[in-house]
């Protein structure tokens, strides 16, 4: 009771805020309309003198995307990533933008930042044409399907270290001075992808619609104003987002199976928090994995294995196929419901997929100390 | 007798030299043991003290006798010259010293030995910590020091306060603290009565990157108080002190620029000044620094003569961000035309009025991690044929764009693609959706 009558009161308390900072705005407000669009009325406080100006705000969530995600190891050793976007047919916009990010690392990338001075006196031509050939290798490590750009950038946000944020989106028809065309309601695209070192864990794509370019009256509404966090929201939250799986954990060099189990174990436990897997299996999955480091922390292998083995029959059991790397064999929608509970299906792919690498790596690691021991003697 | 006299002549010219008719107030000081020397007999007139050590004082005195031996010897050759070198002192004035004698046309000899008493522990007077220019006068009868000064207190006042802070803004109202405090110089100490403190707030008109400034700027507040006259640079602000000082802060304008803290008193003979730049954290960075001409992009504004002409100043983060972005369109739209950068942030951040008014636009381009881009009707603006496009690299380039329009009136504007005035630009947000400052 206590905690609910807390809830009512701080309830109480920011309706009390809101509508005296309201005061000092009467007549602004953000409605949804039956499009699915806010309309939006805020003062123009730069007009003199200041009044109210009305804008709709076109979503660019009337898009009903699936990704799939695929991943294998080559023969080179590295992890190859591609994916498959399609829009439903009942999507009422062209899907027009896809943003992974982050991302751990991706073979072929340059990491442009800190290239030269740009924009100032002191930058050179040469710096010039590093960055040109910076990011043309950047875009050229992608595989990205005719017809679409694909894109690369190391820092994004405010973020300082070595992850990317990889973007797709249509070619631009410069003959025609014309958007190219996204990936239309009912249609699919293959061929997004890359490779990499590093091994899959999931993280949520913002996937955007093709809406119209957005316009303010003015500069928008004021920062003191009761809507202005409201139509932050709204803008932070404009796109459509689905979970896939992208190279995210670092394999160590050099190679420990025991610190690679540790950093798969971590980002397995993080699913919880996003729906991807039920408490009490996760605790079971754990144990195993707690097991397994151990194991290979005091060189027993074999051990070590066993216990990845418990983990993947345990994954099996809830999912079939999932070492077939094929989104074909999805769960049907009985299975879905029946195992919402314990892992989603991605998940537990991702899962397999990375035991699977910490059995076939430590696997070739000892065949690799045994030859170099039989050339000693 | 002569020396007494001459004592008095002394205070009694001072009194003199002063305009105000002077009430003598007796002060005095208790005498305290110090070390003293002399290069001759050790009396009142020519003993130095206030050594606070007996080797301290000895030396000096071997300094003295040095050099005047050196002197002698310099101006007449056939003087003697003496060099005295200290080696101990017993802590009763007893010092050993060794004698190096030189004649003329004889060799220098040696000699060491200690000489009775190079200094004693005697009571002298301390120096005056006001009016230095009347120093005490012992008296031996009762063990004490005293001078007479004039009664007028003599006031000073010194600021005390940080030099730098952040603008306000709407969300924000930024403060900085001062304490002025009110010296009284015969006693060196913060007066006890209270003293009538004045402050006044003085800006440079054109401070911070705003050209259009002139003597109506505003200048800030004292907190609690209202804002100072914008039309003049007098007293903003008066209170008496308590103990001595006054505590008040400093509220800053949303503009950055230079700004100067004044305070004066009554009695007081000293106006005491503190400068203050308001600016944003971010320009304090080594990094931080305006966009100059490059073949990637073209300025927009800027201009000499304009409200504000140096105003394209971003912080690292941003400029690489922007790099991204520019480098980007430029790849897809090689033929042109390059993007038309305007509008970021002035040279200390803060508000960038546009107007020149002090208020209205722009609401944010106060910390260097936005920029306008030309989006206009104007051949050389973005077509808009590739806004889509244009949003879609900003969101690749971490960055979000959306449209401003002109501020022609009250109309339903879905997408300001029907706007045809001058000012249609792409507001863009450098570091992310989420930043926007």
């Amino acid at each position: 009771m206590k905690n609910i009558s807390g809830i009512r009161f701080s309830t109480f308390l920011a309706a009390m805020i809101v509508s005296v900072i309201a005061q000092a705005y009467p007549g602004e407000n953000v409605m949804l309309n039956s499009a699915g669009d806010y309309v939006i009325t805020y003062w123009n406080t730069d007009l003199e003198p200041p009044g109210l100006e009305t804008t709709t705000f076109i979503t660019s969530t009337k898009i009903v995307p699936t990704v799939q995600s695929r991943f294998s190891i080559d023969r080179a050793g590295s992890i190859v990533y591609r994916y498959t976007i399609s829009n439903g047919i009942q999507a009422k916009q062209v899907l027009g933008l896809i943003i992974f990010d982050p991302v751990d690392s991706v073979i072929g990338t340059r990491d442009d930042r800190g290239i030269g001075k740009w924009g100032t006196a002191a930058d050179t031509a040469a710096d010039a044409a590093a960055r040109r050939a910076a990011l043309l290798a950047n875009e050229a490590a992608l595989a990205t399907p005719v017809g679409w750009d694909g894109s690369v950038m190391f820092g994004a946000g405010v973020r300082t270290d070595s992850t990317l944020r990889i973007g797709w989106d249509p070619t631009y028809n410069l003959a025609l001075e014309k958007d190219g065309e996204g990936i239309k309601p009912g249609s699919t695209v293959r061929g997004f992808g890359f490779s990499s070192y590093a091994l899959p864990d999931i993280i949520v794509a913002e996937l955007t619609g093709d809406a119209p370019p957005h316009g303010w009256s003015g500069e928008g509404p004021d920062e003191s104003s009761a809507i202005y966090n409201q139509i932050e929201q709204i803008i932070q939250n404009d796109y459509v987002s689905r979970n896939v799986a992208v190279p995210s954990i670092p394999v160590p060099v050099p190679y420990d199976a025991a610190v690679l189990l540790d950093s798969i174990r971590a980002r397995m436990l993080a699913w919880s928090g996003k729906q991807l897997l039920g408490p009490t299996f996760a605790t079971q999955l754990d144990s195993h994995l707690v097991a397994a480091a151990s194991a290979f922390r005091n060189n027993q292998p074999n051990a070590g294995r066993e216990q990845i083995e418990s983990v993947r029959k345990m994954l099996e059991h809830e999912h079939y196929y999932l070492d077939h790397d094929d989104e074909d064999h999805e769960d049907t929608a009985e299975h879905k419901a029946a195992t919402r509970l314990t892992i989603d299906r991605l998940a537990a792919r991702v899962l397999d997929f990375d035991l699977r690498y910490v059995l076939k790596r430590t696997e070739h690691e000892h065949k690799h100390d045994e030859g170099d021991r039989r050339k000693e003697r | 007798m002569t020396y007494w006299l001459g004592r008095l002549f002394i205070v009694l010219s001072l009194m003199a030299s002063w305009d105000v008719q002077a009430v003598l107030s007796l002060d005095t000081s208790p005498s305290v043991l110090t070390w003293c020397t002399s290069s001759g007999a050790m009396t009142m007139t020519n003993r130095i003290c206030n050594f606070p050590t007996e080797i301290a004082a000895v030396q000096k005195t071997i300094t003295l006798v040095n050099e005047f031996s050196l002197q002698q010897h310099t101006a007449n050759p056939t003087i003697s010259l003496m060099n005295y070198t200290l080696i101990s002192c017993d802590g009763k004035g007893n010092c050993s010293t060794c004698l190096t004698f030189t004649e003329i046309r004889q060799p220098t000899t040696y000699t060491c030995g200690q000489i009775a008493v190079w200094a004693e522990l005697l009571p002298s007077c301390p120096p005056p910590k006001s009016h230095p220019e009347i120093p005490y006068l012992y008296n031996r009868d009762g063990n004490i020091c005293y001078r007479y000064i004039p009664d007028n207190p003599t006031l000073t006042i010194i600021l005390s306060g940080g030099s730098e802070v952040e603008p306000s803004d709407n969300s924000t109202t930024n403060t900085l603290p001062f304490i002025a405090t009110v010296i009284d110089q015969n006693t060196g100490q913060p007066t006890t009565n209270p003293v009538q403190v004045h402050i006044s707030l003085k800006v440079d008109p054109t401070s911070g990157g705003h050209d259009h400034g002139d003597s109506t700027r505003p200048r800030g507040s004292v907190a609690d108080v209202q804002s100072c006259d914008p039309f003049g640079d007098g007293i903003c602000w008066s209170n008496p002190t308590k103990n001595g000082a006054v505590v008040f802060n400093f509220n800053p304008t949303y503009a950055s620029g230079t700004h100067t803290i004044t305070a004066t008193c009554d009695g007081c003979s000293n106006t005491a000044t503190a400068p203050v730049n308001v600016k944003v954290k971010e320009a304090d960075a080594a990094s931080w620094d305006h966009l100059t001409a490059s073949p990637d992009y073209a300025l927009v504004g800027g201009d000499a003569g304009k409200t504000h002409h140096d105003n394209h100043y971003l912080t690292a983060t941003a400029r690489d961000h922007l790099q991204k972005l520019v480098n980007k369109y430029n790849t897809k739209y090689p033929q042109g035309p390059v993007l038309y950068l305007n509008d970021s942030s002035l040279v200390w951040g803060g508000k960038f009025d546009i107007s020149g008014k002090w208020a209205g636009d722009h609401k944010n381009h106060r910390r260097g991690v936005v920029i306008d881009i030309r989006a206009n009707q104007n051949p050389t603006a973005i077509p808009q044929a590739r806004f889509t496009k244009f949003e879609r690299l900003a969101a690749e380039s971490s960055a979000y764009a959306d449209l401003h329009c002109a501020f022609s009136g009250r109309y339903v504007c879905p997408a300001c693609l029907l706007d045809t005035a001058p000012n249609r630009h792409y507001h863009v947000r450098l570091l992310g959706k989420s930043i926007d400052k």
